[in-house]
């Protein structure tokens, strides 16, 4: 029998003025949200909210297919929901917000996702990213054109390439994994990851309890200069055999 | 992560992104994920080749090794290939200021008119 325990925190960085990240946080029914919004005041910070307040909404179920149908829905009803609203009240202005989603039942999870927020699994003592970024960079990266050191200097390093709010079709994707006893999860907006390497996150990450981890990363990402807003879940699985 | 259920990943990764260039409708994308999920979810393991696919779908040709890349691929070229593009760098100016010198560029241009009739 696996359990889960889980601990958050977001912060407005020391640059920006407003905070655009939205988190959701409910191990009871084991679903965890981050939302990295974009659009500046009255927009950003809307559609993240918007995203959490259609999450939050979701009811536990017992079958995995399900439930991704389910987060699959609310994304795409936020999704028209964000780009009627920008046509109607904010002249045709673009909201959005990027979106990563981890749920647990028993012994399987799922991901989902779309743009650059991020999902991490420590597991064994090394650190690897569940999700895969939405991003111009990303798919430089992937076509072979530049390096992930190059990537974080490209001068598109901040071009996305899907978000919910961001274009008429929505295409979150959706990745599958083994539940562990030991595991360690990260949700991240990406003012966290721009700020702490895969190295210092890693080495950091484990604690006694996700809150001390919390605390320690946040502190790391505060103290490099954070100049977007950052936004961090920790969760911790925990079972008979570790 | 690349060890857990690496088939069904790669078959969900496949047929998603199959969706996202138009070749599958949503709901042929739903039906490939459900079966996927539930096979998987079902047998605890992953997906054996070829089972749980009920959507032909096309492979993508392999770059030719023999083409020489830009160093650089500025985004109306990703623009191109389907994607779009948000740029989520901001501007440090708030409304608030960007109000605050509308303001002062106002009272600026009445006094230079006021001086400009009342000396």
């Amino acid at each position: 029998m696996l359990t889960w325990t889980s601990a958050e925190a977001t912060d407005v960085g020391a640059k920006r003025k407003i905070n655009e990240d939205n988190m959701l946080s409910r191990p009871d029914i084991g679903l965890w949200v981050v939302a990295d919004g974009m659009g500046g005041h009255a927009a950003g910070d809307v559609a993240s909210q918007e995203v959490i307040t259609a999450m939050a909404q979701l009811k536990a179920t017992p079958d995995l297919a399900d439930f991704v149908d389910a987060i699959e829905d609310k994304l795409l009803l936020v999704n028209h929901q964000l780009r009627k609203h920008g046509q109607e009240s904010l002249g045709g202005r673009t909201l959005g917000t990027t979106i990563v989603s981890l749920f647990f039942i028993d012994t399987m999870g799922a991901c989902i996702w779309a743009g650059d927020s991020r999902a991490y699994l420590f597991r064994d003592g090394a650190l690897s990213r569940i999700s895969h970024d939405h991003s111009a960079v990303q798919e430089m990266i992937d076509s072979g054109m530049i390096t992930q050191e190059q990537a974080a200097y490209h001068p598109h390093r901040n071009v996305i390439t899907r978000a919910v709010g961001g274009s008429e079709s929505l295409y979150p994707e959706v990745r599958v994994f083994t539940v562990k006893a030991g595991d360690w999860y990260i949700l991240c907006s990406d003012g966290f990851y721009n700020e702490l390497s895969e190295d210092l996150i890693a080495a950091h990450l484990v604690q006694e309890t996700p809150e001390q981890s919390i605390r320690i990363l946040m502190e790391k990402a505060l103290a490099q200069g954070a100049l977007d807003n950052v936004t961090l879940i920790v969760i911790k699985v925990e079972g008979e055999e570790s | 992560m690349k060890h857990d259920y690496p088939a069904a990943n790669a078959r969900l990764a496949e047929v998603a992104k199959s969706w996202s260039e138009g070749e599958v409708s949503h709901d042929a994308w739903r039906k490939e994920r459900r079966a996927i999920i539930k096979t998987v979810w079902s047998k605890k393991q992953d997906l054996p080749a070829e089972q749980g696919r009920t959507l032909p779908i096309k492979k993508h040709a392999a770059a030719d090794s023999t083409l020489t890349m830009p160093n650089i691929i500025v985004p109306s070229q990703l623009a191109l290939s389907g994607a779009v593009m948000f740029d989520v760098a901001e501007s440090e100016v708030s409304h608030e200021d960007v109000l605050f010198l509308a303001i002062l560029l106002l009272s600026m241009l009445f006094m230079a008119v006021f001086l400009l009739y009342a000396v």
